[in-house]
């Protein structure tokens, strides 16, 4: 991972804990060592800076290709953070097999399995190829749940509202290697029911406390 | 439900609030084509893909990146079985909705996968890409299950269905 990691995720805490006043838990249930996925819901353009920040190990997110040619500083910045580009109008091998290259470095993989932010802060369907991805790589699902980000800043809104924000990382969840295509698609449905309601009681445990 | 009119808010129900968007043209933007069907139109900078960069970081390929072209004022229009982009200057196309390889809503604009690798980038001047998003997955499903594709389940990376 970039040596800038670091500094920008020092930064990242910095911020939020002045902006949002962040509520975070659960941080010990990341793996110490070795592969791993990170999936959180995503509601917020701020979801990244908080789950990447104060995510113990240093992370690899999947992150749009479309951001990376939005503005030099981007472009710049985005890789040193361990972005992944994915092109999310084609199907994209590249992503995969770097996101596989980060796993087989014992790297953690980030994925928002919406494919991309809420348009109301409800949990929508996951996309089924990085449900694959996880079914083939076999490597242990840490479940984060992100609360609050929505009321705080909205995909559709251009204004940020205050909200007390909440980063709650889950127990691992273990499915195995399915490494034939057949044992992927018996499992698909099954994997993203299991993540789902992971990420659901996530959020029901940050709204009970 | 509050609504703005005559520089004072009034609180209105929501059977009025549709009444009153149905009688502004409904939810979207409509019109209706010369043989009588419905179409949706909306004004929108269009701009398309020129090009894919390669996004290298410490000598690893990480993946790679579109870059878009300059956007010019245009117009979208949809209908039953296809859809129409003219982007002014930067180039225009009709294509069935069955050939659209992927539909998403990309920060504020809407993407559409067309045949030929072809990328079409919306930003929309006065609609919303979140709605043209519902539009879009809509017509293509409707157009997939009329062609006996089954039921489509997603939309991006590309059209999935299922019997």
């Amino acid at each position: 991972m970039s040596a800038w990691y670091p500094f920008f995720r020092v930064i990242a805490r910095l911020l939020t804990r002045v902006l949002a006043r962040p509520a975070v838990s659960g941080r010990s249930n990341i793996p110490r060592t070795g592969p791993f996925f990170l999936v959180a819901n995503h509601e917020s353009i701020l979801d990244p800076v908080l789950v990447q920040g104060f995510c113990p190990r240093a992370v690899h997110f999947f992150t749009k290709s479309t951001q990376f040619s939005s503005s030099a500083v981007f472009r710049w910045f985005l890789p040193r953070v361990g972005a992944i580009p994915a092109r999310r109008y084609r199907v994209d091998p590249q992503s995969v097999r770097t996101a596989l290259r980060m796993l087989r470095r014992g790297d953690g993989v980030g994925i928002y399995l919406e494919g991309e932010r809420s348009w109301d802060g409800a949990l929508q369907p996951f996309r089924r190829g990085s449900i694959r991805l996880i079914l083939g790589a076999g490597a242990p699902v840490v479940p984060c749940s992100v609360s609050g980000t929505y009321r705080a800043w909205p995909r559709w809104s251009r204004r940020r509202w205050r909200s007390r924000v909440f980063v709650r990382y889950g127990e691992p969840l273990h499915f195995g290697v399915h490494d034939t295509r057949a044992a992927r698609e018996a499992a698909l449905d099954g994997t993203s029911e299991r993540i789902s309601s992971a990420l659901l009681s996530l959020r029901d445990e940050t709204l009970a406390d | 439900m509050t609504a703005s009119g005559d520089a004072r808010a009034t609180r209105i129900g929501a059977r009025e609030l549709c009444r009153r968007i149905d009688a502004h043209g409904g939810p979207m933007t409509r019109a209706t084509a010369p043989d009588g069907t419905i179409e949706y139109t909306a004004r929108a900078m269009v701009s398309w893909r020129i090009a894919e960069d390669a996004v290298w970081h410490g000598g690893v390929l990480r993946g790679f990146s579109e870059s878009m072209g300059p956007a010019g004022e245009g117009a979208i229009t949809v209908d039953r079985d296809t859809v129409s982009v003219d982007g002014g200057r930067t180039g225009a196309g009709r294509w069935r909705h069955l050939d659209i390889g992927a539909v998403q809503a990309s920060s504020s604009s809407l993407q559409l996968s067309l045949p030929g690798e072809r990328l079409v980038q919306l930003r929309f001047i006065a609609d919303s890409p979140r709605r043209w998003e519902t539009l879009m997955r809509r017509l293509i499903a409707d157009a997939w299950k009329r062609a006996g594709r089954g039921r489509v389940i997603e939309y991006q990376p590309r059209i999935v269905a299922r019997p």
